[in-house]
């Protein structure tokens, strides 16, 4: 067993130094025993993310200042937005989730791409008239459909489905605003969030009373 | 009767480690059991299943609420892994089943790495007992529970209860006011690496030689501790903050108390820059004192209801979560963190049923730390001391290495600490 005739001690792991005071240690025959594994250089994945958003900040950066020079920003506003918008996707992409509740971050994060898209170049009108209406509906619709098989989770996935809902319906408002001139798409999307609404309040009230008891407890 | 779905608040304790903890305080404690045989990871991982289901407090994912975060059921499968160097490493539960505790395997030990807010070291002792117990049973062992395995027993309600809550008296709320503590400070290994020292000696002999200053093994220890920082720190004559060693106590036998989620608290002794070269004798009675006037019913009751009347503040509960967070975050930087020089756990004697004993040859905690982590347990005659820290400064280890020896208590130590280390670490 190594020994450190400095600070007198026995050492049960094979050391050929004293870890206090930097000594060769004495060994005799006795059997010493590895303890812990060998310690081995992390790999940086972090790293690879970390390079990822610094290139994404440095390309609105560079893009900002060549506008700047021609006394246009619109277009750097543009390619900033799709760059916030690749990374938080990124960050999503890796984020260990149920794969519902990911492709809904995912779909409701490309809308607001769309929309920030839309109201940049000030053409607004696809984006709120079809493409928002249309894919939170099928997303609605894709998600309650998971609900009805997937019982182990109706909890929580009953309560995304809720809030969900109540999203498809704020187009319906804009609708009424006036700021949406194709009725029809935002009009089904409407009756589904509602169908889907009294759905989980008629099947799955009381899992939903107590998602919302546990997810606003004070 | 095993609930199919159950929600936990989180215990008063735990409420501010899932803000706190990152790469560089993980928060997270470890506690282990060695065989005389190499552990066959398959029935490990069958025996932490069969467990898991039994122990609610520990089958639990954290979630977001919009006030609060709160531990919700989790009923996936858990899967072991090897043991990786790094000691009591930071783990995010994503990639970890959202489990909050980590079982790995290395050669004959089994280890089980929790993270704070779940647990303290007695609740995560009780979940590997009965997973030891389990995975023994797997390999064909006939044992006898002796009433010892909380696996083998019916659960009970009071098992998940937040202890805190329930002892909390209003009439008897203690302000906390804390002074900054003095710090270690040096350069930190890379990679989160912790460097880990540890001590063997005979209790036997550590009993001996605390009863001559009649003390506890906790209190002899402590006043080690202590004795040994004031002696190496770099100028704690000239500092203007005290150096405090924080103890955290289990309140259970205190309160009748059969939880499995934290329910500790921590005592200090605290020693000012103008008692820096006061004797090894002077400290231990000055540890005694403080452990008495700390250690009793009312005075832990107040400090419990100080820590509790916290979290009933209408504003804080109204304040939604995210600003919460932040505020932890902020309030532990700018005071937690720097309430405090080291920490000392001892978990005491772990006790098992007398059919186990053959099969286990070693029980070990060890709590992480950034200046200084410092636990013990005892397993039979065997007292291990671990010293676990971030920081490239062995001063504090030697000094007390050589406290041992004047006191005449031999030991042997390992490290996980290789030469070659120095290049990258």
């Amino acid at each position: 067993m190594p020994y450190c005739k400095q600070c007198h001690i026995h050492f049960e792991t094979p050391q050929q130094k004293c870890v206090l005071c930097g000594q060769i240690l004495e060994s005799d025959q006795a059997k010493t025993t590895n303890y812990f594994p060998r310690f081995e250089m992390p790999k940086a994945y972090h790293k690879i993310f970390k390079s990822f958003i610094y290139l994404n900040v440095l390309s609105f950066v560079v893009l900002f200042f060549i506008d700047i020079q021609n006394q246009m920003i619109d277009f750097s506003f543009i390619a900033g937005v799709i760059h916030l918008y690749a990374i938080i996707m990124a960050s999503f992409v890796f984020l260990s989730e149920f794969w519902t509740l990911k492709v809904t971050k995912i779909i409701l994060l490309t809308l607001i791409l769309l929309l920030s898209i839309g109201l940049l170049i000030r053409e607004s009108t696809w984006a709120l008239d079809y493409v928002i209406p249309i894919v939170l509906a099928v997303n609605i619709l894709l998600y309650a459909i998971v609900i009805l098989f997937k019982k182990d989770r109706e909890d929580d996935d009953g309560f995304h489905v809720l809030l969900l809902s109540l999203l498809g319906l704020v187009p319906y408002g804009f609708l009424l605003l006036g700021w949406i001139k194709e009725p029809l798409p935002t009009q089904i999307t409407f009756i589904v969030s509602l169908s889907v609404l009294l759905g989980l309040i008629f099947f799955n009230l009381r899992a939903i009373f107590e998602a919302m008891k546990r997810r606003f407890h004070v | 009767m095993k609930k199919r779905r159950y929600w936990f608040k989180i215990d008063n304790a735990g409420k501010v480690f899932p803000a706190i903890s990152n790469q560089e305080r993980s928060n997270v404690f470890r506690l282990s059991m060695s065989f005389h045989d190499d552990v066959k990871s398959d029935l490990l991982e069958q025996a932490v299943n069969l467990v898991l289901p039994r122990f609610e407090v520990f089958a639990v994912k954290i979630k977001t609420g919009l006030f609060w975060q709160y531990f919700d059921s989790n009923q996936k499968y858990f899967k072991v892994e090897k043991e990786p160097a790094v000691i009591t490493r930071y783990f995010h539960p994503r990639k970890n089943q959202h489990y909050l505790f980590k079982v790995y395997y290395f050669n004959n030990r089994v280890t089980l790495e929790t993270f704070h807010a779940l647990t303290d070291g007695s609740g995560a002792y009780q979940f590997l007992l009965s997973i030891a117990y389990e995975y023994l049973t797997l390999l064909g062992h006939q044992l006898d529970p002796e009433d010892m395995i909380l696996g083998r027993k019916p659960l009970q309600p009071k098992e998940s209860e937040d202890a805190f809550v329930s002892n909390y008296d209003p009439k008897l709320v203690k302000k906390m006011r804390e002074e900054h503590a003095f710090h270690l400070k040096n350069e930190a290994y890379k990679h989160q690496f912790s460097h880990l020292f540890s001590m063997k000696m005979s209790v036997v002999e550590v009993k001996k030689v605390a009863k001559k200053y009649g003390a506890t093994i906790t209190q002899y220890l402590a006043s080690v501790i202590v004795f040994a920082m004031m002696r190496e720190s770099l100028n704690f004559n000239t500092q203007k903050k005290p150096l405090k060693l924080f103890i955290p106590i289990n309140l259970r036998p205190y309160f009748h108390e059969v939880t499995l989620r934290n329910f500790s608290m921590y005592l200090k002794t605290v020693f000012y820059p103008d008692q820096a070269s006061i004797s090894f004798e002077d400290i231990i009675e000055i540890t005694k004192t403080q452990f008495q006037e700390q250690l009793t019913k009312e005075s832990l009751v107040s400090r419990l209801s100080g820590y509790v009347s916290l979290e009933k503040k209408l504003i804080l509960r109204m304040m939604p979560f995210f600003i919460k967070n932040i505020a932890f975050k902020i309030g532990y930087d700018m005071l937690g963190a720097k309430i405090n020089t080291a920490s000392f756990s001892n978990l005491g004697q772990a006790k098992l049923p007398s059919s186990m004993k053959p099969y286990i040859s070693d029980i070990n905690f060890i709590i992480g730390g950034f200046g200084l982590g410092i636990s013990s347990i005892s397993y039979e005659d065997t007292l291990q001391l671990n010293l676990a820290t971030r920081l490239k400064d062995h001063s504090i280890m030697r000094k007390i290495v050589d406290t041992f020896h004047d006191h005449q208590l031999t030991m042997h130590v390992y490290s996980n600490y290789e030469e070659e280390y120095d290049a990258i670490l």
